[in-house]
């Protein structure tokens, strides 16, 4: 037996499982002479749902399992703050803080979701107190929402102590760093605590880009704010331990690379445009019949495909390229900096040489050019134009009005160096993009806050339509098994081998029919598509648009589907029926 | 219309297969009317607690009909209409005796002035003001029987379906299920009484129906299933003279003497006197206080005087010895002249007015016809 002929066995076995419970579960469901009458009418919903819910909050935080559990998620954060180390730099510890106390939170907090709407309905069914609630005049409907809020309100209100703990965990270690660089600076800097006050309130206003040693605009910054002359900050600092100066610069990149909140805007690419060009190219070789012999026609396409991805992406010497962006628009009337992050590659080494007009040096593998913002209509449009180092990633700053009002930002790339060269964005894999302040990190991580109730409302809407119709450790247990699976979606498709690096030339059958299977349950199993921890490491924003969307998706959707898919279950099920 | 009305009501439980196992309710003809006390008797696994069941919509009937107020027993409309005290007191543990109620209240959609005020009125009715904040799973089991009549109280139902009310209840508990049951009775309210504890079914209720095997036995009211026309009882002051000449003139007319005996205080009395004089002397209790009367929005007087401390008040005056009072009041009390009422229905008055003595139930009457209901009842193992 072949191992794909194993694997399309195990799925048709796990289908006719799949199937026989779903005739049980509807048979027991339907079997029955009626079900709930009536009971749609919402005048008084909103009473009953508040009972429920609230009676919901009481046992999850009365109740010893689940008190238990909010205790955990409640002693989690200031233990990730007493043991966040990282790389031993302020950003490392930052990072390291923010990835376990909101990751395991996170966690934390699905678990607690399922547990709790897995138990509540089904340990009052078992336990009979169902029998008091459905013989008073509550809509069953009305009793699922009930428990679906109760377990939402007890989220939100950990997340809320999760995202305050966290935020408050983050100031504390940047005010340990400070107040450390402040002994430190009058220690072996011998500033005086006013001085060291100063410079260390200067940290908070460094302007421009990163530089090395004397350029650095730390620096100036600190300079400004002292009133000593920069080449004396710069030997004051060189006096500092090793571990504090490298925090300087890393503080620096925190500040303005993880605590904010940075749009992340790629160019789009006219991919549809593209690939028509590369299918009526394949036509045009089949037809001519110069379809090279040793390579199929799927290997062709991609390289048709590379071919004109890369046309997209090359800019000839002495010719133009321009792109358009389209972000959420920027904050109004405050002086915020964008950046351009680009990464240039030039197929060769190119040589130094002196510039043939101005005389200006060329240093080796740096390409002069062009880069200009914004619309040249308008009065808010930059240009810069210097030679740039290949083969590195580049930020560039730019005043963040140079985004039009709706968003649009231009830009436009003149490659002018005079060694004529190619130079190349891949700009499929991110080689450009834009980034700028949108908001600040307080306001991100209240949005990532919100952002982490969606998956945990679709696992709770999970949860609550399973204890319709399972008991407690069982229906949990079913639901878990569902998040893991959704978590670890990505090692799935590897497992199954239906990854696009894993596809073959040719599509068979038993391919087609992983393919499908696995994404559908990929689909059916997709909890929430923001990547909260990643874009707060980043200090990528988690905008409204992308909030709404998960928000449509997921909760409004999904979830609502879920609940409504129990609802009906509930309804028509026999709630002291006994199996004899 | 009528409250209740079953059509051939049948149910059948399965096993996991969907093969008929049980048939616990079969073919079960059934009316109750407006104001109507009944009792549904029978032993263990009758089918009491199927039917009510059914007529609650926690389960569905296999084949037949059963309306309540008209209408499907599953349809949420007739349910704020409805108070239902089950077998058992399913309770959330975690919640105290005043937040459980304002639970339920908010169920009924009472607002938060008349839920407060209802809370307070059955937490006094029920003896539980002291241990009202204590979460319900510390409770006793009496306790929380209690709890689980106060609920099925909250929205004064126009029907209230009791299951088993008095299991694990201490007689004052009984009684004072007794109390509510006649009170809405007066009111013209109906009530379902399951049970298989026959004095409390005799006392309060107008129509029986004792099933048996998930059938109908039996049904009709107290009155005509219990009294036996044949023999007669005279109760009458101790007097061996005028009681030897009785004798003497039942035989001389040929008829014939089948038991002789003094009545008896029946325990319930007893127990009520003995708790009561208990109370007066005010010892603490962690337990449920001993209260009296129901509250007012069900329409007794929660500020009523107090029963049991009439009653003791009462038993005082004549003699020392309990028994002795008792047997020496003589008076044809029935259950259904209790004192408790005219305490409760007009607190006023009652204050004024002497409290009446306590009157012995008929004793000697209920020995036969406790023997007729278990006959009836196919000698069910259930003591009653």
């Amino acid at each position: 037996m072949t191992i794909e002929n194993f694997a399309l066995i195990m799925i048709g076995f796990g289908a006719i499982i799949g199937v026989i419970t779903l005739i049980y579960v509807l048979k027991r469901a339907f079997s029955r002479q009626a079900g709930e009458l009536g009971g749609w009418e919402m005048a008084g919903a909103r009473q009953i749902i508040t009972a429920v819910a609230k009676t919901a909050v009481a046992e999850g935080l009365r109740t010893r399992i689940a008190s238990g559990f909010v205790m955990l998620v409640v002693a989690s954060v200031p233990f990730f703050y007493l043991t966040a180390e990282g790389d031993g730099t302020i950003k490392g510890k930052v990072q390291m803080f923010m990835t376990y106390s909101l990751g395991f939170s996170g966690f934390l907090l699905a678990l607690l979701s399922i547990l709790f709407a897995c138990r509540s309905l089904s340990n009052e069914i078992s336990g009979r107190q169902i029998f008091g609630i459905v013989s008073k005049p509550v809509p069953r409907w009305q009793i699922l929402i009930g428990k679906f809020a109760g377990v939402m309100i007890l989220n939100m209100l950990l997340l809320t102590y999760v995202g305050v703990t966290t935020y408050i965990g983050t100031l504390a270690l940047v005010g340990g760093f400070k107040s450390n660089l402040h002994d430190e600076l009058i220690t072996y800097g011998s500033f005086t605590p006013a001085q060291a006050a100063a410079a260390v309130e200067s940290l908070e206003n460094v302007r421009g880009m990163g530089k090395e040693g004397m350029e650095s605009p730390i620096i100036a910054a600190i300079s400004n704010a002292t009133g000593l002359p920069q080449q004396k900050i710069g030997e004051t600092l060189l006096r500092l331990p090793e571990a504090t100066r490298a925090d300087l610069r890393r503080f620096d990149e925190l500040r303005r690379q993880v605590l904010i909140a940075r749009a992340t805007i790629k160019p789009e690419i006219p991919e549809k445009q593209i690939r028509a060009e590369v299918e009526k190219r394949l036509a045009k070789m089949q037809e001519d019949g110069t379809l090279p012999s040793h390579m199929t026609e799927r290997q062709v396409r991609e390289e048709l495909d590379k071919q004109m991805f890369g046309y997209f992406a090359t800019i000839a010497p002495f010719d133009s390229q321009g792109w358009i962006l389209k972000g959420p628009p920027p904050p109004k009337g405050e002086e915020l900096i964008m950046s351009v992050r680009y990464k240039m590659h030039v197929p060769q080494v190119i040589p130094a040489i002196n510039h043939p007009q101005t005389g200006a040096k060329l240093e080796e593998d740096m390409v002069l050019c062009i880069w200009a913002i914004g619309n040249p209509q308008s009065a808010h449009y930059y240009e810069s134009v210097e030679p740039v180092p290949a083969r590195t990633v580049q930020e560039m700053e730019f005043p963040v009005d140079a985004v039009e009002a709706d968003g649009t930002i231009r830009i436009e790339f003149g490659n002018i160096d005079p060694r004529r060269v190619d130079v190349v964005f891949d700009v499929v894999k991110d080689a450009l993009q834009v980034l700028y302040v949108v908001g600040s990190f307080e306001l991100n991580l209240f949005m990532a806050c919100i952002a982490m109730l969606v998956p945990l409302a679709s696992l709770t809407a999970f949860g609550v339509c399973a204890s319709t119709f399972l008991s407690f450790p069982v229906g949990a247990l079913l639901v878990i098994c569902l998040y893991l699976i959704s978590s670890s979606m990505d090692f799935v498709k590897e497992a199954m081998a239906v990854t696009e690096d894993y596809m073959p030339d040719t599509v068979t059958t038993d391919i087609l029919v992983r393919k499908t299977v696995v994404d559908s349950i990929g689909w059916l199993l997709s909890i929430g598509d923001i990547q909260v921890t990643e874009r707060l490491l980043d200090g990528r924003v988690v905008g409204w648009t992308d909030l709404w969307a998960d928000v449509w998706r997921y909760l409004l959707l999904k979830s609502g589907a879920t609940l409504m898919i129990g609802v009906l279950v509930f309804r028509r099920r026999e709630l002291a029926a006994i199996i004899v | 219309m009528k409250v209740i009305e079953c059509i051939a009501l049948t149910k059948v439980f399965q096993d996991f297969w969907g093969r008929d196992r049980v048939r616990a309710v079969d073919k079960l003809d059934l009316d109750i009317n407006p104001g109507e006390v009944f009792g549904l008797l029978g032993p263990n696994g009758s089918g009491k607690s199927t039917t009510i069941k059914m007529l609650l919509g926690l389960l569905y009937p296999t084949s037949g009909s059963a309306r309540v107020f008209g209408k499907q027993p599953t349809d949420t409309a007739i349910k704020s209409r409805i108070g239902f005290m089950p077998e058992e007191s399913y309770l959330y543990r975690f919640l105290n005796a005043r937040e459980t109620l304002d639970y339920y209240g908010r169920l009924f959609k009472l607002d938060r002035h008349e839920r407060r005020r209802r809370t307070e009125q059955l937490i006094d009715m029920i003896g539980l003001k002291r241990a009202a904040n204590r979460p319900v799973g510390t409770y006793s089991k009496g306790m929380a029987r209690r709890i689980g009549l106060a609920q099925a109280l909250v929205n004064d139902p126009d029907f209230l379906i009791l299951d088993e009310p008095t299991t694990g209840l201490d007689p004052i508990g009984t009684r004072q299920i007794k109390d509510v049951i006649r009170i809405l009775g007066d009111r013209g309210k109906t009530v379902l009484l399951c049970s298989h504890l026959l004095a409390d079914v005799e006392d309060v209720c107008d129509r029986v129906a004792i099933m048996y095997g998930g059938k109908l036995q039996k049904l009709g009211t107290c009155e005509e299933l219990l009294t036996q026309n044949d023999e007669t009882q005279i109760t009458f002051r101790k007097n061996e003279k005028l009681l030897s000449r009785v004798r003497e003139a039942i035989g001389q007319n040929g008829g014939e003497i089948i038991s002789e005996s003094h009545p008896t205080l029946r325990l319930e009395e007893l127990f009520l006197r003995v708790v009561g004089q208990a109370q007066r002397d005010q010892l603490e209790t962690s337990g449920a206080e001993s209260t009296v009367g129901v509250s007012a929005f069900l329409g007794g007087d929660h500020r009523g005087v107090d029963l049991v401390s009439s009653l003791v008040e009462a038993g005082k005056k004549p003699a020392p010895g309990l028994a002795a009072d008792a047997a020496g009041t003589a008076a044809p009390a029935g259950p259904k002249t209790d004192v408790l009422e005219k305490l409760t229905a007009k607190a006023d008055d009652v204050a004024k007015t002497k409290p009446e003595e306590p009157k012995p139930s008929p004793i000697p009457s209920r020995q036969p016809n406790k023997a007729v209901l278990d006959r009836l009842m196919g000698g069910g193992e259930d003591k009653p």
